[in-house]
């Protein structure tokens, strides 16, 4: 027969790591960029399987943008990948992995899916106006020249103008941001994720 | 062979695992590591990974049930060869802690409960919760992310911290807590490589002193079997060499003799 201190003991070491995991689940947690074909956030949560292939196949054959979430994103992401334009833009679209989506292609359970070129759009960037050098000293347009997409980052006289309904999140201004700080973030405020 | 020679072994396994992982992905033969490698288009899923998720269960293809068939019967077959040889953090355990509890009732039940727990939580939820502090899943990340050339320090930061937690909470971490072993061992019901005992013993606890996880092979009991890493460290130790490593036969009746 087993003692009571015993019984205690197993059943304490039996409920840690579901109730721990548990717990961790509902701590806060950021919103952070998702790469191209992305599922809707609980569903992704849900199904990726935290395995870092679409990482992989994004530094060997995209530009390498993708990154694991770490502790600071929060417990719950940890490992499911995020777009970081620090690193690299993402050339979903207008670019290298234009029509290939190695990520998605990587991806073996589903959380990222096939979506049209046109249908892409992992987020927009929120504009700092008191670290943008156009603003401070001018004669800096950076972001508007590397843009891809038409009309998104417009100059206006001298200073750009961000157009966050045709912004599709690529983060190429905010790699080629001179201001540091970056006076541009990538945010998935605006995303479009499959269905 | 002595136990030092084991540990040695052990501890080139688990590299050259590892190494084994960094060079297919680099060379691009096979993808991924411990939490789901492919292998020409199947992939093999870690089975609490997949189990946890019912929504991936309702989405699987017919490859990714084959990769978890093989996976399963390789399990049945094998017992928990996979913890005794492979598992990067079970051999850190077995490093740092030498004083394993002795598991006086060798019993199940623990596997059982943390199973289930496992599954009622994470479905109700609807998250995979055991997937945010498997330290398996961490090094696997942490191998991955070094292929894709990022140095993941967060990865290495949460998983000292999840180590240091599971040392510090748990003598037995591999015995039925770490869901992994729990369902290897529930799994290792008819696993064909077994540990013998001839009537050589002589009772004397060295196996016990020597087994990781405390069992006492001698006995002749199933559930201990059944938590046998196949470490092989109780048969080197034997004085009376009274233990050996054989193949079950599934049908023959004179069973853990």
């Amino acid at each position: 027969m087993i003692s009571r201190r015993d019984f205690f003991k197993i059943l304490l070491g039996a409920l840690f790591t579901p109730l721990l995991g548990g717990i961790l689940f509902t701590l806060p947690r950021k919103k952070v960029v998702r790469p191209p074909g992305a599922v809707k956030e609980d569903l992704f949560l849900k199904i990726c399987i935290r395995c870092g292939l679409c990482i992989e196949a994004c530094f060997k054959e995209g530009r390498g943008t993708l990154e694991p979430c770490g502790i600071l994103d929060g417990i719950a992401l940890i490992g499911t990948p995020k777009v970081n334009p620090l690193r690299a833009p993402c050339e979903a679209l207008y670019g290298k992995c234009e029509g290939k989506l190695p990520c998605v292609k990587a991806c073996p359970t589903g959380a990222l899916k096939w979506v049209e070129p046109h249908e892409i759009k992992i987020g927009s960037v929120e504009w700092y106006p008191r670290r943008c050098i156009a603003v401070l000293r001018g004669g800096c347009l950076v972001c508007a020249e590397v843009c891809p997409v038409p009309g998104a980052i417009v100059p206006k006289g001298r200073i750009p103008t961000f157009n966050s309904n045709k912004c599709i999140g690529c983060g190429r201004c905010v790699t080629a941001c001179p201001a540091h700080p970056k006076a541009l973030k990538l945010t998935p405020k605006g995303e479009r994720r499959a269905s | 062979m002595k136990i030092s020679t084991l540990i040695k072994i052990n501890v080139l396994t688990v590299i050259i695992l590892i190494i084994f992982y960094l060079t297919l992905n680099i060379i691009d033969i096979a993808k991924g590591s411990y939490c789901i490698f492919l292998l020409s288009e199947i992939p093999f899923i870690c089975p609490i990974g997949l189990l946890q998720r019912p929504d991936l269960i309702k989405a699987s293809t017919y490859s990714m049930l084959i990769g978890l068939a093989i996976t399963l019967i390789l399990i049945i077959v094998l017992g928990r060869v996979f913890c005794g040889w492979l598992c990067p953090i079970g051999i850190l355990i077995r490093f740092t802690n030498k004083k394993a509890r002795s598991s006086e009732h060798s019993s199940i039940l623990a596997c059982f409960i943390s199973l289930i727990t496992l599954f009622f939580v994470s479905w109700t939820l609807g998250y995979p919760v055991f997937c945010l502090i498997c330290p398996i899943g961490i090094v696997s990340r942490i191998i991955i992310s070094a292929v894709s050339g990022i140095f993941d320090i967060w990865g290495i930061i949460w998983g000292a911290i999840i180590f240091l937690l599971i040392m510090a909470m748990f003598t037995d971490w591999c015995d039925g807590i770490c869901p992994l072993g729990a369902l290897q061992t529930l799994l290792s019901f008819m696993k064909i490589v077994r540990i013998k005992v001839n009537d050589n013993c002589i009772k004397c606890n060295a196996c016990m002193k020597a087994c990781p996880l405390r069992l006492k092979i001698y006995q002749k009991r199933k559930t201990d079997q059944m938590k046998c890493i196949v470490c092989l460290r109780c048969i080197a130790i034997c004085p009376a060499k009274a233990l050996k490593l054989t193949l079950h036969h599934p049908s023959s009746s004179n069973r853990n003799k």
